[in-house]
């Protein structure tokens, strides 16, 4: 049989043409249902739904199984960007760039057409992803096998560099959080070593083992992205003109953005197929570096202040980026893990573990077209039609999807905040990272009035510790001249220019002191005469300077005392994030940041602000969160979840949202009900019982 | 009328309370029914994927029908620190009611051993229920290097790079051994994310060789063992015996060794490697419930729709009894003051 027969033969094994091909497309079927609501539920992902769902595939053939899993893990990606665009909730892990650009456009009303470039863009990716790499198969070995740890290290810090520098104008700031990220990854126990880093035993008690397996990533995204979304939205009263929102012209224009940008979507559709291919690298990852290929050259964009300065052509391109590259790794990391056995990520890893129970063995025998490359083709088959069949449900619930969007924030917020709990209650059935979540939402605040950027944090966590190993097992295997090898110097003029902009910026401040500006810079600055920065942002500056100083403190002194456990990266990653943190202070400081620029045209024109609803967090609304937080989990602990749930929705929608007290009481009644079923009954989730379980 | 209403509603409560006593009573008595309609849960300290998972994903399937009142039996991954996160929360935070077992790499019982802490992990103090299979670990040398003898080993100029994943993995410390005890120059290098990446680190050339248990190496690297030429895996050397055709004829790593210290050394973490892929009962399970478990296990270790599911997911099984293992924890705790003093260089990070 030849390559292009298998191709075909691949695709008949899961239509519905055949017996066998009916039962195979229906299990599909199931399992993109079950994908849709997994991807749309923050906390449960796709990887453990997959490991909890093998057991019940014993006794399916492998091509149905791999049909409902696959289906499964191949979606999650499409709706979690939903859960992104609608309400700033990253529904998967691998969702939390869409928020950025694509939660901004619904906040102006876009969001049809953001969701259009979010759907289109992913079944692109998807099919790019695929089939891209089904044709690649022969190349697949040399382009796996080129990358050893030291081009592994130089790709992780291009990644974390490029995203350093296109997330916010203040490039140094975002490079600080980037080291930030690192630090936070260096939590938990030290796989090399075998003891713990950084745990807070000595405040958590070393048998609460709650940090030893490092930050949860997805309480982190949800507290550093959701958080502050329902903040905004607690401040937000107003309804919104529904003639306009809803109609489906404005996903047609979704859509067509998609063709219109053809190029980039391609473009960051084989850069997630490449990252996927990657070991260890994976889905967390590929979002990012695609929203900052999509976003390159794309000026007056700061994370920090969504919306503000960008027109909707270039937000629409910070959608269409991770759309797509948040689908194409699935198929990235598929083939690496059928042609080798090696997984390129988490979700792949689980099912190389069901291939092994159906006996599917990874090998060169899955590329060979006389034995199993239908299989493999059925397998990228596969996360073509289950994103095409993800995208038709899509499209038929989307109105009412957008609808959520037109109720007010004060009305909306509870229910989201809810769902948030849970999700973060669900990433370990406990209350701990739902507290982990409240601490970063607080964090996050802060990084957004300070404009600090936040995806370079999220994604120095994502990378931090395969950038710690990556670099130790350059040095450990090739020496100290481990960076002479020629792929190295190759990806190493990217971070290279990334941090020489700032660096000359920085030095020509010093040398000399006028003139310091490019022409496009000193014309958005010119009203700032005065050099000052706020207070509030001087005083930010100074307590990152700070933080850093002491993590630089305590990482030093691992270090020099020779404490068990790596110590050099963690030292190193803090002493870079010291420099970049007090170059960014000394700027703001001698009012040469953007950062400081900004502010000042915020607060002499108000009447922008004015028209398009504010997306800084205000210090009331997010102190008034934190309490209600924290009235939450009090009573979701002492009265349970659903009784808890129920009292908390009553109280916010009558007190809060001044919703009259019968209406009030359907909505919570309903609300509480729907996430009861939803998360203990249907994918039963362990809530908290509540002082119930005492007696 | 009312006083004699009142009166039958009391009766009915003292019933009750009797009954419910009774229930109570017989249950305590015999533990039969124990397990009817409960969920027992295993606690893998891996992620899914990994030959750990797998074993424990087929056990669970079939193990449930062994217990007496068919429990429903889940897994669930506690990954981390080589498995050591879900070793330390079985013993400081699963309560011991016999509804969950534990599997996590007990060749950690010698480190236990040597650190010897006073708030530290226990061995002794854990039910040992049994485990599927001995890892005998086998090593390997990919064709490259040009070296497909131990005398071409001993010989070579350089030492050859082997990966490991982490100082406190099992594999690395019997590397470290050898590294010590033969004459056969071996360089490690620490610090790769499992052993798939470790299997790509050998083709793309950054390491030259790898130990892995056999079980696993026989599957996962199947395509590397029968590759030809220079992409080809070589095994050379094996650590007890896997009972395996394929690795009969390598060289015992006993037979590499001159020194009686060093010998002795070997066998007390021998019974260290017999412990690796066991199952526990946090401590303070009640004995009856460890039995019930152990008979259960021994059951599902020869029933054949177990054996099926074993051989259609490429695994073998080997099983040691759980008297076995206690035996062998035994012996760890009881380690003379020498032998500590031989293992702790090896053990201690």
């Amino acid at each position: 049989m030849t390559t292009i027969g298998a191709l075909i033969d691949g695709l008949a094994a899961i239509l519905p043409l055949t017996p066998a091909g009916s039962i195979a497309f229906l299990f599909l079927f199931a399992g993109v249902l079950l994908g849709f609501l997994v991807g749309i539920l923050p906390g449960i992902s796709s990887a453990g739904t997959i490991a909890l769902l093998i057991p019940f595939t014993y006794s399916m053939e492998p091509t149905a199984t791999f049909a409902f899993l696959l289906g499964l893990g191949s979606v999650t990606a499409t709706t979690g960007d939903v859960t992104s665009v609608l309400v700033g909730i990253p529904g998967e892990g691998t969702a939390a760039a869409t928020v950025i650009d694509g939660h901004a456009m619904t906040r102006r009303g876009q969001a049809g057409r953001a969701l259009g470039a979010a759907l289109g863009s992913s079944v692109v990716g998807a099919l790019i992803g695929a089939l891209g790499l089904a044709l690649a198969i022969p190349v697949v070995r040399p382009l796996l096998l080129s990358v050893g740890s030291p081009e592994l290290f130089m790709l992780t810090l291009l990644a974390i560099t490029s995203v350093s520098a296109v997330s916010g104008r203040n490039r140094l700031a975002g490079l600080a959080m980037a080291c930030f990220g690192f630090w936070l990854s260096m939590i938990g126990f030290d796989p090399v070593s075998g003891v713990p880093r950084f745990t807070f035993d000595m405040i958590l008690g070393s048998a609460s083992l709650f940090l030893w397996d490092g930050l949860s990533l997805v309480a982190v995204s949800l507290g550093l992205f959701a958080i502050p979304e329902i903040v905004v939205l607690f401040s937000r009263n107003e309804v919104r003109d529904r003639s306009t929102v809803t109609r489906m012209t404005n996903i047609l224009v979704g859509f067509s953005d998609v063709v219109k940008h053809r190029w980039l979507v391609l473009r960051c559709s084989l850069i997630g197929a490449y990252i996927g291919l990657l070991p260890g690298v994976g889905g967390g990852t590929a979002q990012w570096v695609a929203y900052a290929h999509a976003k390159k050259g794309v000026h007056g964009g700061d994370e920090s202040d969504e919306g503000s300065l960008e027109s909707d052509d270039d937000q629409v391109k910070g959608v269409l980026g991770p759309g797509a590259a948040n689908n194409s790794k699935e198929g990235g990391s598929l083939v690496p893990t059928l042609a080798f056995g090696i997984p390129g990520s988490v979700s792949t890893a689980i099912l190389l573990s069901a291939f092994v129970l159906h006996g599917v063995v990874p090998g060169p025998a899955m590329l060979d077209p006389e034995r199993d490359l239908g299989l493999t083709f059925s397998m990228l088959w596969t996360i073509v039609i289950a994103n095409l069949l993800a995208v038709a449900l899509c499209l038929v619930v989307i109105r009412q999807l957008i609808f959520i969007t037109l109720l007010r924030g004060t009305v909306l917020a509870p229910f989201l905040l809810l769902f948030v709990f849970v999700g973060s209650f669900a990433v370990s059935n406990g209350i701990g990272n739902v507290i982990v979540t409240a601490i970063f939402g607080a964090l996050g605040c802060l990084m957004i009035r300070n404009h600090w950027p936040r995806p370079p944090l999220l994604l120095g966590l994502v990378l931090g510790s395969i950038t710690e190993n990556s670099l130790s097992l350059s040095i450990q295997a090739h020496g100290a001249y481990w960076w002479m090898r020629p792929g190295v110097l190759l990806i190493a003029i990217v971070p290279v220019m990334v941090i020489w902009r700032p660096a000359k910026i920085f030095l020509t401040a010093y040398t000399r002191r006028s003139n310091i500006l490019t022409t496009k810079d000193a014309a958005t600055s010119s009203p700032l005469s005065d050099r000052s920065a706020t207070v509030p942002a001087r005083a930010s500056a100074a307590m990152l300077v700070i933080v850093f100083l002491a993590l630089l403190t305590v990482t030093g002194i691992r270090l020099l005392s020779g404490t068990t456990g790596g110590n050099v990266f963690p030292f190193l990653a803090t002493l870079a994030g010291t420099g970049f943190a007090l170059g960014a202070a000394i700027l703001l400081f001698k009012g040469r940041s953007p950062a400081n620029i900004m502010q000042h045209q915020k607060a002499g024109d108000e009447t922008v602000s004015d028209k398009t609803p504010s997306s800084v967090p205000s210090a009331g609304s997010a102190l008034f969160v934190l309490l209600f937080a924290t009235l939450l989990m009090v009573i979701i602990e002492t009265a349970g979840f659903a009784l808890g749930a129920f009292v908390v929705l009553l109280g916010s929608l009558v007190m809060g949202a001044r919703v009259r007290i019968h209406t009030a009481v359907v909505m919570a009644l309903t609300g509480s009900a729907a996430m009861v079923i939803i998360f203990q009954l249907l994918l039963a989730l362990p809530l908290p019982n509540g002082l119930v379980d005492i007696f | 009328m009312r006083r004699q209403n009142q009166s039958i509603t009391n009766r009915h409560i003292i019933r009750l309370i009797t009954a419910i006593a009774l229930v109570f009573a017989m249950q305590a008595q015999t533990d039969d029914s124990f397990y009817a309609g409960k969920v027992v849960t295993i606690i893998v300290g891996s992620t899914a994927g990994g030959g750990l998972d797998a074993y424990a994903r087929v056990i669970a399937r079939h193990i449930g029908r062994h217990i007496p009142g068919t429990p429903e039996v889940r897994v669930q991954n506690m990954p981390g620190a080589g498995t050591l996160v879900a070793a330390h929360y079985f013993f400081y935070k699963v309560p011991a009611d016999g509804l969950t077992i534990g599997s996590w790499s007990g060749f950690y019982t010698i480190k236990w051993r040597v650190e010897d802490k006073p708030d530290g992990i226990k061995p002794a103090k854990f039910g040992w229920i049994g485990a599927p299979v001995s890892p005998n670990t086998v090593c390997a040398l990919m064709a490259r290097t040009g070296i497909d003898s131990i005398d071409a080993w001993r010989a070579s100029s350089r030492p050859l790079k082997f990966g490991s994943s982490s100082r406190t993995n099992m594999t690395h410390i019997l590397m470290r051994f050898m590294g010590n005890a033969t004459s056969l120059p071996i360089q490690l290098i620490t610090g790769y994310k499992g052993t798939s990446n470790i299997r790509l680190a050998l083709q793309t050339g950054e390491i030259d060789g790898a130990c892995f248990s056999w079980p696993s190496m026989r599957s996962t690297a199947r395509a590397m063992l029968d590759a030809e030429g220079d992409d080809k895996l070589i095994p050379l050397i094996r650590v007890g015996d896997p009972g395996d055709p394929e690795v009969a004829d390598l060289v015992e790593v006993h037979d590499l060794i001159d020194d009686p210290s060093d010998i002795a050394t070997l066998d007390s973490m021998s019974a260290g490697f017999e412990l690796h892929r066991s199952y526990t009962t946090p401590p303070g399970t009640p004995k009856d419930r460890l039995e019930i478990l152990r008979r259960a296990f021994d059951a599902t270790m020869s029933d054949e729709a177990f054996l099926a599911d074993i051989e259609r997911a490429g695994l073998v099984v080997n099983p040691i009894r759980g008297h076995r293992l206690e035996e062998y924890v035994n012996l760890i705790v009881s380690m003379p003051a020498a032998q500590l003093e031989a293992l702790r260089p090896l053990v201690d990070p």
